[in-house]
């Protein structure tokens, strides 16, 4: 008897599990979820869910005929409409693998703050989820193909991890956007999905990003812009720069490594300076001039290229700082290094940004120019 | 003949370094209220000061009086406060696993299976603990060593698959608080180590190097906090005040090449590290009760088990009731007397006495 208390207290421990039995039908898969405003008390939920039913045929039981299933719901807010949700589908949902939540352009527009209350709270969204503002309504975007033979959320969901990988724009995680929204100084920003139409068929696209003031989305910045913000954050994995007008053509390079380090200092009149020194590496991939790219070259073009990157980042900076949008999280790094200044700024950011100056320097290494074009060949 | 359990003191402190690991991990900013917010480098060194503080008492007991607990000393003058003594230590220490066992059914209830009832997972879940405690302090010593390796490899593997995720700009300056806020919560902190009580009941059965063992295990955990908690910055930042549970949501967060999450992960390293605790709590409290309630140590493990059970799931009820027994006052009000000030009292009531 002793010996056997261990091993049945085991499988009664491993089977409590076992007291409600599910199969998959009975549960609705939610693959993506957006949320659109509709009024000042109404959004509507739009859940892409897989389409598990099946239909018996003369032979048997088919494959469905599509693979998602669009359910449109309206509420108070995202938790009155989720919770139609059953009545709808007919199913329990199951969060767990939603690939993407869109947020429609005018609800980033009018204020995202109950739907950021929401991920905080709601213990089926996870913190790994990924979030995005749709250059349309969630709801156009989230069913743009309804006779898809792939889920469409998938779709979008890859679309914006590819984005992540190369340098025109971001990825964000709920976490990261709950984590910019309480940060006090900070400005969110979300990569931007619209639809692009080639050949009769849409598909998304990510190539610009939204910034927040606050809780609404007041501006929207392409994929060059996107850049220098990423190069700045240290987020900047790969990519391509162009550098126009060299010797009658462009120059193409990938980055094979970038680093920004910025520094606070007090200026001579009493201004905060921050010292930008950004650092990176290039590989030349083309070039359509005319000019021989050797390593004589080689100098005169990292040269060229350091006065580029660096006036163009003191630019996009100053930009921002004079719009009073904070995406590059220089109220963090003034906290880091000078807080005492920080606390004096930090309850009129929005004009302590406009008064700060910034310098910025890059050094820039070309690891490899390439070979050589052969336009001059034997 | 009676056995007489020995482990090593290299196992004792094991033990004791997964119990107060399972405290840290399932570490929550709303339901530890005044706790390690904010800043936690400096909360972490505070917390290690006032702990050895703390057990100053508790060191000087078990030097003066090897080889006896308080309860065996208080039966050299009466069999009564002797066994009065036991029931309370019992009770507080029941106490403790209750707030403990509360904990991590809160946590499966809120974050794994909020629409489940897992009232008999945790039942039986605690009747495992009994069995564990049962079969005595050596199997409980040894199953330790076994699940700590895999508990820290686990822990170990999430921040690894996390470390892309940091940023220096996600921490706090240090000293961003006041040196008043740091004390308090590094005392805080300490006051939450029930462990400190359970030292002097499993002294007298430890042989070995003490003072090599302890230093050790005590050097390691503060490693290994201040390690869990750069991270937990690092990666989280601000993020980390909005959960309810921050170490569960870093796993999320982390990435393996294979799977997108590794809560499943921390989920075990939670079972694991209350199961450890639970059967120790159980072990301890049923050789209390030997001789109090019954002689009999089924029977005691049965009521310790009955006791937890209903206690841990009324301290479910709702996170209120909860915060209000893991507060400061209540939790931290019975681990000073249960380990500073009877200690105390008693070397002072035993001063110059012969035992």
């Amino acid at each position: 008897m002793k010996r056997f208390i261990p091993f049945l207290l085991f499988f009664v421990l491993i089977f409590t599990g076992c007291e409600r039995k599910y199969d998959i039908n009975d549960r609705l898969i939610v693959q993506g979820v957006g949320i659109d405003y509709l009024s000042e008390n109404e959004v509507e939920v739009t859940v892409q869910a897989l389409n598990t039913e099946t239909y018996a045929g003369i032979g048997g039981t088919k494959v469905p005929d599509k693979l998602v299933n669009n359910y449109y719901l309206k509420g108070k807010s995202v938790a009155d409409a989720l919770s139609k949700l059953v009545s709808f589908a007919g199913r329990e949902p199951l969060y767990t693998h939603t690939r993407i939540v869109l947020l429609g352009k005018t609800l980033a527009e009018k204020g995202i703050d109950d739907v950021i209350d929401f991920f905080s709270r709601d213990s089926s969204c996870h913190a790994s989820l990924f979030v995005a503002v749709c250059d349309k309504t969630a709801k156009e975007t989230l069913s743009f193909d309804p006779d898809a033979q792939s889920v469409p959320a998938v779709d979008i969901e890859n679309s914006v991890k590819a984005a992540g990988v190369g340098a025109y724009t971001v990825n964000v995680h709920i976490f990261e956007l709950i984590k910019m929204y309480r940060e006090e100084t900070t400005s969110v920003f979300l990569p931007v999905v619209s639809l692009i139409e080639a050949e009769g068929e849409k598909a998304p696209s990510v190539n610009k990003i939204a910034l927040f003031k606050g809780e609404k989305a007041v501006r929207y910045i392409d994929g060059d812009s996107t850049q220098f913000l990423l190069l700045f954050l240290n987020c900047l994995k790969t990519g391509t720069y162009t550098l126009e007008n060299y010797g009658g053509g462009d120059v193409s390079f990938d980055y094979y490594s970038s680093k920004c380090k910025t520094n606070v200092l007090k200026g001579e009149n009493g201004k905060t300076v921050f010292n930008v020194k950004l650092k990176i590496g290039f590989d030349c991939v083309e070039y359509t001039g005319k000019n021989e790219l050797n390593i004589e070259t080689q100098n005169e073009l990292e040269r060229m290229l350091e006065r580029e990157l660096s006036e163009r980042m003191k630019s996009f900076l100053y930009g921002m700082c004079n719009e009073s949008i904070d995406c590059m999280r220089l109220g963090r790094i003034l906290l880091i290094k000078d807080k005492n200044v920080y606390k004096n700024k930090k309850d009129d950011w929005e004009t302590a940004l406009k008064e700060f100056e910034i310098n910025v320097t890059a050094k820039v290494n070309i690891r490899r120019i390439g070979q050589e074009s052969g336009k001059s060949a034997i | 003949m009676i056995k007489k359990e020995r482990i090593s003191f290299f196992q004792l402190f094991a033990l004791l370094y997964t119990c107060r690991l399972l405290t840290v991990v399932t570490f929550s900013p709303t339901l530890n209220d005044g706790e390690l917010n904010g800043n936690y480098l400096p909360d972490i060194f505070f917390f290690i000061v006032f702990l050895l503080l703390m057990i100053i008492p508790e060191a000087l007991f078990i030097k003066r009086f090897s080889g006896f607990t308080p309860v065996s000393l208080i039966k050299e003058q009466s069999d009564f406060f002797s066994k009065s003594a036991a029931l309370f230590y019992s009770l507080v220490l029941l106490f403790f696993a209750s707030v403990s066992v509360s904990r991590f059914y809160i946590f499966t209830t809120s974050v794994i299976f909020p629409e489940k009832n897992m009232s008999f997972l945790l039942v039986v879940s605690i009747l495992v603990c009994a069995y564990s405690a049962f079969l005595g302090l050596e199997a409980t010593a040894r199953g330790n060593i076994v699940l700590l390796f895999i508990i820290i490899i686990g822990i170990a593997s999430i921040l690894f698959f996390v470390r892309n995720e940091m940023s220096l700009y996600n921490f706090e300056p240090i000293y961003s608080d006041s040196v008043g806020s740091y004390l308090k919560s590094g005392f805080f902190a300490a006051l939450r180590t029930v462990e400190a009580t359970l030292l002097m009941f499993l002294v007298p059965k430890c042989s070995g190097k003490a003072k090599k063992s302890a230093a050790f295990w005590l050097l390691f955990f503060f490693f290994s906090l201040s390690v869990l908690f750069v991270f937990l910055n690092g990666v989280s930042g601000v993020f980390a005040e909005t959960q309810l549970f921050p170490f569960y949501s870093l796993a999320v967060i982390a990435r393996f090449p294979f799977f997108d999450r590794l809560d499943a992960v921390i989920t075990a390293v939670f079972i694991f590290s209350i199961l450890v605790k639970t059967s120790l709590i159980f072990y301890v409290s049923a050789e209390l009760l030997n001789g109090v309630l019954s002689k009999d140590r089924r029977v005691n493990l049965l009521l310790c088990s009955a006791l937890v059970s209903v206690l841990s799931l009324v301290l479910s009820l709702n996170l209120g009731v909860h915060k209000a027994a893991n507060s400061p006052y209540i939790f931290g009000g019975l681990m000073l007397l249960t380990t500073v000030i009877i200690p105390s009292v008693l070397i002072i009531k035993f001063k110059g006495k012969k035992v």
